[in-house]
């Protein structure tokens, strides 16, 4: 501002450059000219720096809509109006290039937004929480193994013996069972204790009753919304008394009802009960590890030196080291946490990763194609170019003529993407399960990526080719010389042709990977038979009538074995210690641990390898069978023989009868472990009836008539088909891979059409090349595979690029399973041939076409 | 009504061409209204006006007299119009209406003196 001071007295330069730019030019003399009169008078008056700023603000002011620079007459203006014009014809001209185009990026796009409305989805878990930056689960991790939940305990440790621990709150399932109100009763797995304080911790919205403390009355309830409307329909629920199993015999009063729980929470839940019925003391232990804690941090608070003291207390409670707390943050819980009695099955961040990649691929080569599409098409107007620059049309002119063509059709695309996105928004979202709200697509984290996508296809497709293009020579594009194959354009497409093949080739390997991995989960052999299986689920008052309900069963004809067990395959199994008869309990093995009725090994078809199965009459009281997996004899015992040894759960000593070969107990993530079943039919949380192969739905009704009978007073008995509970399992599985056979076809499509165009608009090209060697007698066949030999040839050198690439990032993926296919040459071969075809056939098509014309059509014109 | 009422401002800055005669234009019709007044008046919000009174028909305008002050820039002159003057008057006869009914009000001078 003072550059300009002794020289020269007059108003800032760029507020009369912002005035010139809006006012039109019918007011623009009298107020610049009064301005200035003003401005000078002012400079006397009050000096030149104020002068200058109120100049500024005057400027300002003077901006009303009726002085604004009418759009109409402006120069700029009209040229783009011209060059829309423009654009639309051309579009229109060749309807095959400009649907090609439009098609491919918008199907890109599409592609492209719906995995980023998902992964926004899917990384927004738990931030609703106020204070969802400062909270963390404390979980700890046995020998490497890491452990969802806690002791009861170490939640009060934690808070009362570190500074940097300002909240805590612990929940604790109620295991599954029945919830009455009047004639009401369900069965419920949803409901927790909690402690008074995970109102404070998390947002829970009480939307009636008590909401200062609603978990402070010792025999109240809080429910959700609707869990209350299923109790009390349109009842006032605040005060009515609500009856749980678990209470035996006491009731409850509701105290308050709460929103539903948002579903993007890695954990909901129906019902919570105060968790300070139990005395001090019960929740001060250290025994169970069933409990989940969260505490809130303060931001300075040292976390490291956190979950080392209370990793020395869990030394001190245990008597020896082995377990090492770790705090985990709430909001990575969802996508990084798989550890063992998780609340509820969690999503991985590894598919979180590979839909990204997937999707990004798809953009990368619809980007490609629209590049290279909009490359060749601008060499097909080398002639209008010429034309234009004769008539003395200017370069930046001409420039911009490309970049609002390449502008308008991006634009255009990215509209039709998003009404897209908002048309398959509810088709994914019913087909992936998640409760994504149609309003996510206008979210910032949408459109923001969006305008970059926008801008960088924009730079990247209309800035290069429209300098290219603009620079022509005149002379040469009208004596067509500059479409050859070494010059800048050509190689530019080359490049962009061989980058495109790389990343299909990729994409195509990484898909059938993929989904060879997910099929093979689900069709390795079980190692026992389990789609011939129901479960049972048993609650505490089902107990009792278990002998009752399985002599009920075994009168039906479909139904041939009947067992209890503590836990079932399928779903979660306890990790206990067990050990070689005579050893000390610290030189225990861990592993998994059923205890279960005699019938277990038949109701489930496990196979023996060796020794017998349970003996079926009582057995004297203090003494114990086990039944062992491979795997645990292993552990146990090496190469020696397992049967006739003595092993020790707890104060449990007994013989091994038998070994069972290892099956699949849990996931296919997990290697089988090691496995104990002992016989025990006291513990009876699971029932597994066997039926015959043909009768499932006899069985169905066997199951449910027993029901009744055995137990009239309980609700209608839950059960659950093995196969249908291991598909449940893998139901994140089955999703990605029908995203990924869709996302393979996807690009297999776009790169199919890319060439297809690209073929095309060269073959356009050479028709009269093609004509000329046909009238000189060369044959059809030695046409097209001199036409298709450049493709041929950039196909070669891509797989050459990729096959490493892909190779790499095959191996990466499947180490994450423990049961992994060989990938093997085959995957790499077919993903070659289908590539390879689809270049082949994309341009043969067209040179087929050109090849069998009659030459005379192609040589006519000049 | 709306096409011919004469604001508050707007009778303001239409007497003040009318007093300037033959110089009113945005920076003298300010200057004017500043000092007359002694209220901030700023040359947009009179620029403003005067082109509303110029669409009322109260002033017409012509372009004329670039000085070097205004870098060469011509200035749009204001003369009063008749339609203005009569509008004017009748404005001044209605306040002239509503004082003589006015009662003749004795206030007293509480505190001060």
């Amino acid at each position: 501002m003072t550059k300009n001071h002794r020289s020269q007295i007059s108003p800032p330069k760029w507020a009369n450059w912002l005035l010139e730019w809006y006012c039109s030019e019918r007011f623009l003399e009298e107020v610049q000219g009064d301005l200035h009169e003003w401005f000078f008078r002012r400079v006397e008056r009050q000096g030149l720096l104020r002068a200058r700023l109120l100049y500024f603000i005057d400027v300002i002011r003077f901006f009303r809509t009726f002085r604004l620079r009418s759009i109409k007459n402006s120069k700029t203006a009209n040229m783009t109006g011209h060059n829309i014009k423009i654009t639309w014809r051309s579009l229109k001209k060749d309807r095959l290039s400009a649907f090609l185009r439009i098609g491919n990026l918008t199907l890109g796009m599409v592609c492209f937004l719906l995995i980023l409305v998902y992964v926004n989805y899917e990384s927004g878990y738990d931030q609703y929480h106020a204070k969802a930056a400062n909270t963390y689960r404390l979980q700890h991790e046995l020998r490497g193994d890491p452990w969802a939940a806690t002791p009861v305990g170490v939640g009060p440790y934690a808070l009362e013996n570190f500074a940097g621990i300002e909240e805590m709150a612990r929940f604790q399932r109620v295991s599954r069972s029945w919830v009455k109100y009047q004639d009401k009763i369900f069965i419920e797995g949803d409901i927790f204790f909690a402690d008074t304080s995970a109102f404070s911790i998390f947002d829970f919205e009480v939307v009636n009753g008590n909401s200062e403390d609603p978990l402070q009355l010792v025999h109240g309830a809080v429910l959700t919304e609707s869990m209350a409307k299923k109790y009390y329909g349109d009842e006032d629920p605040i005060g009515k008394e609500i009856t749980l199993e678990q209470d035996r015999g006491h009731t409850r009063v509701v105290t308050a009802i709460i929103k539903d729980i948002d579903p993007q929470s890695h954990f909901t839940f129906d019902m919570l009960l105060p968790m300070h019925v139990l005395r001090d003391e019960r929740l001060r232990e250290f025994r169970n590890w069933g409990t989940y804690t969260y505490v809130v941090a303060s931001p300075e608070a040292d976390l490291q030196s956190i979950a080392a003291g209370i990793s020395e207390e869990y030394t001190r409670q245990y008597g020896g080291p082995g377990v090492q707390a770790k705090l985990m943050a709430l909001t990575d819980i969802h996508l990084k946490s798989n550890a063992e009695k998780e609340i509820t099955a969690n999503s991985k961040i590894e598919y979180i990763y590979i839909l990204s990649f997937a999707a990004l691929f798809v953009l990368v080569i619809a980007i490609i194609n629209f590049a290279n599409l909009t490359i060749v098409k601008g060499v097909s107007r080398g002639k209008e170019v010429g034309v234009k620059k004769t008539l003395g049309a200017l370069r930046g002119q001409l420039s911009n003529q490309f970049l609002t063509e390449i502008f308008t059709i991006i634009l255009v695309s990215s509209l039709i993407s998003l009404v897209g996105v908002y048309v398959v928004l509810p088709v994914f979202r019913d087909f992936s399960g998640l409760p994504i709200p149609l309003t996510t697509i206008l979210s910032p984290y949408i459109l923001l990526p969006l305008v970059v996508i926008i801008l960088l296809t924009g730079l990247f497709c209309g800035y290069i080719p429209a300098r290219i293009f603009s620079g022509y020579k005149t002379a040469e594009v009208i004596k067509s010389k500059v479409s050859g194959d070494n010059t800048r354009i050509g190689i530019t497409r080359k490049t962009l042709i061989v980058v495109q093949f790389m990343v299909s080739t990729v994409l195509i390997v990484g898909s059938i990977t993929i989904y060879k991995q997910l099929s093979h989960i689900q069709n390795t052999s079980m190692g026992f038979d389990h789609d011939q299986v129901v479960t049972v689920p048993f609650n505490r008052e089902m107990r009792q009538g278990f002998e009752a309900f399985r002599q009920g069963l075994l009168t039906y004809a479909s139904v041939e074995e009947v067992s209890s067990s503590s836990h079932a395959p399928g779903y979660r199994i306890m990790i206990e210690g067990i050990r070689k008869g005579g050893e000390e309990p610290e030189d225990a093995t861990n592993m998994r641990v059923v205890a279960a009725s005699p019938e277990f090994t038949k109701a489930y078809g496990l196979e023996l390898v060796a020794g017998s199965d349970f003996t079926r009459s009582e057995l004297v009281e203090g003494s114990w069978e086990f039944v062992i997996n491979e795997s645990a004899k292993q552990e146990l015992f090496g190469e020696d023989a397992a049967v006739g040894k003595t092993v020790a759960w707890g104060d449990r000593e007994g013989a091994v009868v038998g070994v069972v070969s290892d099956f699949n107990f849990q996931s296919f993530h997990e290697a089988i472990g090691p496995l104990a079943i002992i016989r025990d039919k006291g513990w009876i949380r699971y029932s597994a009836v066997r039926f015959n192969a043909t009768s499932a739905e006899a069985a169905v009704e066997a199951i449910t008539k027993t029901g009744e009978t055995v137990f009239p007073d309980l609700p209608p008995i839950e059960f659950e088909f093995l196969d249908k509970r291991f598909d449940h399992l893998y139901l994140a599985e089955n999703r990605l891979q029908a995203i990924v056979l869709v996302f393979c076809i996807i690009s297999l499509l776009l790169t199919f059409s890319g060439i297809l165009g690209l073929a095309i608009f060269i073959a356009q090209g050479k028709t009269k090349e093609v004509a000329i060697r046909k009238v000189l007698g060369s044959p059809t066949t030695r046409i097209i595979s001199l036409m298709s030999r450049s493709f041929m040839f950039m196909a070669g050198v891509s797989l050459l690029l990729s096959i490493p690439t892909s190779v790499y990032m095959v191996n990466w993926w499947l180490s994450n399973f423990a049961y992994q296919i060989e990938p093997g040459m085959g995957i790499y071969i077919l993903a070659i041939v289908s590539l390879l075809v689809v270049v082949f056939l994309s341009s043969a098509y067209t040179t087929i076409k050109a090849a069998v014309a009659n030459p005379v059509d192609a040589l006519r014109s000049e | 009504m709306k096409g011919t009422h004469l604001g508050e401002f707007e009778e303001l800055v239409l007497l003040t061409v009318g007093v300037l005669e033959d110089d009113a234009y945005g920076v003298t019709v300010t200057e004017a209204m500043q000092e007359q007044t002694g209220r901030a008046i700023t040359i947009s919000t009179v620029h403003t006006a005067l082109y509303r009174l110029e669409k009322k028909g109260f002033v017409s305008s012509k372009l004329d007299g670039a000085t070097k002050a205004r870098g060469g820039r011509r200035k749009r002159l204001y003369t009063i119009t008749s339609a203005g003057h009569a509008a004017l008057v009748e404005s001044r006869g209605l306040r002239d209406k509503l004082w003589g009914q006015m009662p003749n009000y004795q206030f007293e001078f509480i505190g001060r003196l």
